[in-house]
């Protein structure tokens, strides 16, 4: 046996650990993930549940031209990709900002009473929060359109016009999740090493400069992981929002491929262009994960998994 | 076209009444119950001795597995749950049916459980099944044909009860000639829409009740400019209408049909062909006219937002006075808004034309979900027992005052019983129909209280006590509740005027989504939904109705409506 | 070290904005809460807003007296103390091999991979069923906590922060003889409490707020989780469909549809599970990593 395959058995037992550790989780995974993937094929088939799995009649790419061939596919998914696009990147930067904010405050149950009604709204349901939001956002009657007719400005019907509507959805949207968006940083934050901030401060930095050299670097990792993340969230704009807040006034804007595919569903129960959109939705999802990883990789050199 | 979920919740049984009304008026309660006895002790529908009838008992007993539905709101009595329950007992004990429930799950569940047990191969011996999973179950030969046990073992009572209608309901649950299951029927009059108006806000305005779309037209404008509610501010509305064509509560329906036009039901033409209400000739008209409504700031800017519940606030907030919607109002928001403000007098009238033509409501049966029961079961007329037992504790006339408290709303606790019942369902014709005449009748001297209907003397009482009473809704809005829906000036009468008169446009289809509805439905839905808001509220213009017709009929609408008068040719005939 | 004036108006602006956003996000719980309190007629017209008007405790007495309320919350504290367990402990095995760079584990790619796939690809609910079925877990509280044991985005998040550690603390261990397993447990982990108090929130938030898989996986409402219980409840009931032939017998549908009783309902559910925070808020401590390495 020579020196080289000697270090590998060595290497291979060294491992070992490492394996074990991963052992419950790969069963797990491989019963409840992997079995199941085969579902997938739904989205090829004219799914018929009174029939075993394997007497399903075969109609190759026909539930993907279907869903793609809709009249108005096209705008549907645009919709989804603007909403959902504004909505990843507002709901990076917000908490990341928040969490610097509250990194500065000083008073600790002031600090900690902030943080935990911020994230409150996390915990309502758009369906319970669409009822209050057409209140407060009444072109006539809401305290937005309120404030803003007193500074001046026309009032805006947020929810009934196409112009302005998936910003509204963006803006509420970040509004009931960056609250619990911020927890992750400000956890990362206690993780930073604080001699950082000492070898800093002896370099004569102010606060604002530890913040951009200290905080921010040492945050770079959890916001390029949610980044990357992120991006694969392209196809989901929200389905729980839309439906409670959108309204046939604001289709040409604010209709997305879940709310599409929900009103196919609505009219007959449909497994096959269902199972469909959602492998589109996963390749796509997919894609752009791995792409954000690799650019990950060259632009930062940091990577994410 | 898609059938809206409407009934998702009605199967709900007929029995008994509000318990907050017994507890509001006990002594009343009492007094009906020692005046039944006549009627208990007497001829109760005694179940046929031995195996072989309706409600013979199985010696020794057999043993079923069942799924059900729930509510989500089911309460019990200590130690009792769905499996153990006065109906399982009386399962057991008149007709020998060990009947366990495999699963029972509440509201959005269902057909996903449905789908789940379908999937898995996990059938139990009853089924409740959405009407698609029915069909497909019974083409696959999975349940068993009730055809050769139907005439033997349906009882008198189940089969008055499912051919009220003249049996239209049950003939659809026939696959191929055969009967494989029975549908959970209730009545569609129900469904029509009426105008409920404020009569205090006609009155202070010196109007009367509209006989003419015209004249409802000029309430509106005097309701949104004339300060009807006196407070000096321009806070009313003149009509309430909200996002969907289709609704209880602010419909545009019944408006709709001032000019012959429906925005969902499917009407049957002179010709014998059936035809989509939307692309009528009539529709433009009233689109038109409604555009002019909402240019005259007649109808809420927001009312494309708004839902039914939140129409529901300006009504129960006394903003809206007008407002087209079913014969239910009194129940939620009416209610809401007599208890806020008891000057509130709230009227229905018949909806109006436009024309010299009567206008029609439409109305919509609502076929969701049918019992079958497996095919490898040996005694497949066990289903129908299992159904019959529910006839004749509920539906059968000579029912009792106590088998309906024991078997439906028990007045004490307020538990509805009924609702754990497999296989309730209700008469193809309103009840309420029924009720509205008894009552009336009696009122009117022209009949004895206790000969009618053990139901109808409780709602009868309770509005007769709310009369005695002076009529004071502030103390007993529950009194006013029952006025309002049963009593001589209820939303009940309106619907008597329809039927009387032949004043209704029954929706024509009611079967499952045909091929190309669920194809195509959703798309077309959604051109139909956005052109007819974007008409309304002036983004497009009214000659836009026309590129959506021709759309319609381009999209699929053609197809649609041939097969669905293939649909009913082959489930009616001719 | 004295602050600049800048500093000051910084400071004084940054306890305006949070303090305004605070506001923003209590408002819609304030209401929330004073529906809850108030009778059924007022909040149906929209007339509540930040007090609650006609002060009523109608609701919560519907809520508590109902003994499902307690059975689906025992079921809610059994599925979340388990489904903690097995989540945290899943999530720790998992990203500690992977936090390992590819020279110390060389299969780490492989592994991440074939986790990575399940985050994003899935089958669907009716095979998921199926083997949730065979596997004969219907019904069983596994069934709740087994198909989504092993969460990516908590592993990949653990990961990210194990990484943070320096290596040379755990080297130190490592060369006194100590095995991975010893590190982990001894280095790694009192070293990661933010970060595990973090993945601890999003698991006992996660399994409280999930309602899904009760309503497919449980047989009888009997067994619902609380958030299952309340999701069948709350369920849009579109009252204006009704006939009143329906209400007249089911008076409870009636008192169902009320905005009163709904708040009351998510309230009620939701109360306990807001708690959580504050207290692992006690762990979000800073400077841990300052004391190890000196020490």
């Amino acid at each position: 046996m020579n020196r080289g395959g000697l270090r590998t058995r060595k290497k291979t037992l060294k491992e070992m650990p490492f394996h074990l550790m991963l052992l419950p989780a790969v069963v797990i995974t491989i019963l409840f993930k992997y079995i199941p993937i085969g579902g997938i094929s739904i989205a090829f088939m004219d799914y018929n549940p009174v029939e075993s799995f394997y007497r399903q009649e075969w109609v190759g790419w026909d539930n993907f031209t279907y869903i793609f061939g809709l009249p108005g596919f096209g705008g549907v998914l645009w919709n989804t990709i603007f909403i959902a696009t504004m909505k990843i990147a507002g709901n990076l930067i917000v908490p990341v900002a928040f969490a610097l904010l509250l990194n500065e405050l000083g008073g600790r149950v002031f600090k900690r009473s902030v943080q935990t009604v911020m994230y409150l709204p996390h915990f309502l349901s758009w369906v319970a929060l669409a009822g209050v939001l057409i209140d407060i956002l009444s072109p006539s009657s809401g305290i937005v359109n309120n404030v803003l007719s007193s500074m001046g400005i026309k009032p805006v019907f947020f929810l009934g016009d196409p112009a302005s509507f998936p910003y509204t959805l963006v803006v509420t949207d970040v509004w009931k999740e960056f609250g619990w968006g911020t927890i992750i940083y400000l956890a990362a934050i206690t993780n930073i090493d604080q001699t950082q901030y000492e070898a800093a401060i002896i370099d004569g930095a102010g606060r604002w400069k530890q913040t951009l050299h200290v905080t921010v670097p040492a945050l770079a990792p959890v916001m390029i992981l949610l980044t990357v993340l992120g991006i694969g969230n392209v196809l989901q704009a929200g389905f729980d929002q839309v439906f409670n807040l959108y309204s046939p006034q604001v289709y040409s804007t604010g209709d997305i491929l879940d709310t599409l595919v929900y009103r196919i569903g609505i009219v007959d129960v449909q497994f096959g262009p269902a199972t469909a959109v959602g492998l589109f939705k996963s390749a796509v999802s997919f894609v752009l994960i791995v792409s954000g990883y690799r650019l990950a990789d060259k632009l930062a050199g940091y990577r994410v998994f | 076209m898609a059938k809206k979920g409407s009934n998702k919740w009605a199967l709900l049984l007929t029995a008994a009444m509000l318990a907050s009304v017994v507890s509001g008026c006990s002594g009343k309660q009492e007094e009906a119950r020692q005046s039944e006895p006549s009627i208990a002790s007497g001829e109760a529908a005694k179940p046929v001795a031995g195996e072989d009838g309706p409600l013979g008992k199985y010696d020794p007993p057999i043993e079923l597995s069942a799924m059900k539905n729930l509510y989500g709101d089911e309460r019990f009595l200590p130690g009792e749950d769905i499996g153990n329950n006065v109906w399982t007992r009386a399962y057991l004990e008149e007709l020998g049916i060990k009947l366990h429930y495999d699963w029972a799950v509440a509201g959005d569940g269902f057909q996903q459980k449905v789908t789940m047990t379908i999937a898995s191969n996990d059938l139990p011996d009853l089924m409740t099944l959405p009407a698609k999973d029915y069909f497909a179950l019974a083409k696959a030969g999975k349940l068993a044909d009730l055809t050769p046990y139907f005439d033997k073992y349906a009882s008198d009572t189940l089969k008055s009860t499912l051919n009220a209608d003249g049996g239209m309901q049950l003939k659809t649950a026939y696959v191929e000639g055969k009967l494989y299951g029975i549908p959970q029927t209730g009545g569609s009059d129900g469904t029509a829409d009426m105008i409920w108006i404020r009569a205090d806000w006609l009155k202070k305005l010196g109007l009367s009740e509209p006989r003419t779309l015209d004249d409802v037209i000029r309430i509106a404008r005097a309701f949104r400019n004339d300060d009807p509610d006196g407070d000096g501010v321009k806070n009313t509305f003149g009509i309430g209408f909200q996002k969907d064509l289709e609704s209880g509560t602010g419909s545009f329906e019944g408006f709709l049909a001032a000019y012959h036009a429906y925005a969902k039901a499917w009407v049957k033409g002179e010709d014998g062909k059936i035809a989509y209400g939307a692309v009528r000739p009539g529709m433009k008209e009233a689109l038109a006219k409604l555009r002019e409504m909402f240019k005259e700031d007649l109808i809420d800017v927001e009312f494309g937002v708004k839902d039914w519940k939140k129409v529901g606030e300006d009504i129960a907030s006394g903003k809206i006075g007008l407002l087209y919607g079913r014969e239910g109002l009194p129940w939620g928001t009416l209610k809401d808004s007599i208890v806020n403000n008891p000057d509130a007098e709230w009227i229905s009238v018949p909806i109006v034309s436009a024309d010299a033509r009567p206008a029609k409501p439409a109305t919509h049966v609502t076929l969701e979900r049918y019992f079958a029961i497996s095919a490898n079961v040996h005694h497949p007329e066990a289903l129908l027992k299992i159904i019959n037992l529910f006839q004749e504790k509920i539906n059968n006339k000579s029912t009792t005052l106590e088998t309906l408290n024991k078997f439906g709303v028990d007045p004490d606790s307020g538990i509805n019983f009924a609702a754990y019942a497999f296989g309730g369902l209700d008469p193809s014709v309103d009840k309420p129909n029924m009720y509205y005449q008894q009552i009336k009748s009696v009122i009117e001297g022209a009949e004895k209280r206790e000969n009618i209907h053990p139901e109808a003397i409780r709602y009868y009482d309770t509005i007769k006590h709310f009369i005695d009473n002076g009529r004071d809704k502030k103390s007993d809005p529950l009194g006013w509740n029952y006025y309002k829906f049963l009593g001589p000036e209820g939303s009940w009468k309106v619907i008597d005027h329809y039927r009387s008169n032949d004043l209704m446009e029954h929706s024509a289809w009611y079967g499952l989504p045909t091929a190309t509805m669920s194809r195509k439905g959703a798309t077309l839905d959604k051109l139909q939904a956005e052109n007819f808001v974007k008409i309304i509220t002036g983004s497009a213009p009214v000659s836009d109705f026309d590129k959506f017709v021709a759309d319609w009929h381009k999209l699929g609408g053609d197809q649609i409506t041939a097969e669905v008068n293939e649909w009913y040719t082959e489930t009616f005939g001719q | 070290m004295k602050s600049s004036l800048s500093r000051k108006v910084f400071v004084v602006f940054n306890v305006a904005i949070l303090a305004a956003t605070s506001f923003l996000c209590l408002v819609p719980v304030i209401n929330l809460i004073a529906v809850s309190f108030s009778s059924r007629s007022v909040v149906e017209a929209n007339l509540v807003g930040l007090w609650p008007k006609e002060f009523t405790l109608a609701s919560y007495r519907y809520v508590f007296d109902n003994p499902q309320f307690y059975k689906s919350l025992s079921m809610t504290v059994e599925r979340v103390a388990l489904g903690w367990a097995v989540n945290i402990g899943l999530t720790i095995l998992v990203a500690y091999p992977l936090s390992k760079e590819k020279n110390v584990f060389r299969f780490r790619g492989v592994y991440v991979w074939f986790f990575l796939v399940t985050m994003v690809f899935s089958g669907g609910l009716i095979p998921t069923y199926l083997v949730v079925n065979e596997l004969g877990l219907i019904n069983s509280v596994w069934s709740l906590i087994l198909p989504e044991a092993v969460q990516m985005f908590y592993v990949l998040l653990m990961l990210n922060f194990f990484r943070g550690i320096p290596k040379e603390i755990e080297e130190a261990a490592l060369t006194d003889g100590a095995g991975w397993l010893r590190s982990l447990a001894s280095v790694y982990l009192p070293l990661s409490l933010p970060s595990l108090a973090t993945v601890t929130l999003f698991i006992l938030v996660g399994h409280w707020n999930a309602w899904f898989d009760g309503l497919i996986y449980m047989n009888l409402p009997d067994r619902y989780p609380l958030m299952t219980y309340l999701q069948t409840i709350v369920t849009n009931l579109d009252l204006s469909q009704l006939g009143s032939a329906s209400l007249a017998n089911n008076p409870s549908l009636l008192e169902l549809t009320g905005r009163s009783l709904r708040s009351a309902m998510i309230f009620a559910c939701t109360v306990p599970i807001l708690f959580v925070y504050p207290f692992l808020q006690r762990f979000f401590v800073k400077g841990m990593l300052l004391g190890s390495v000196k020490g």
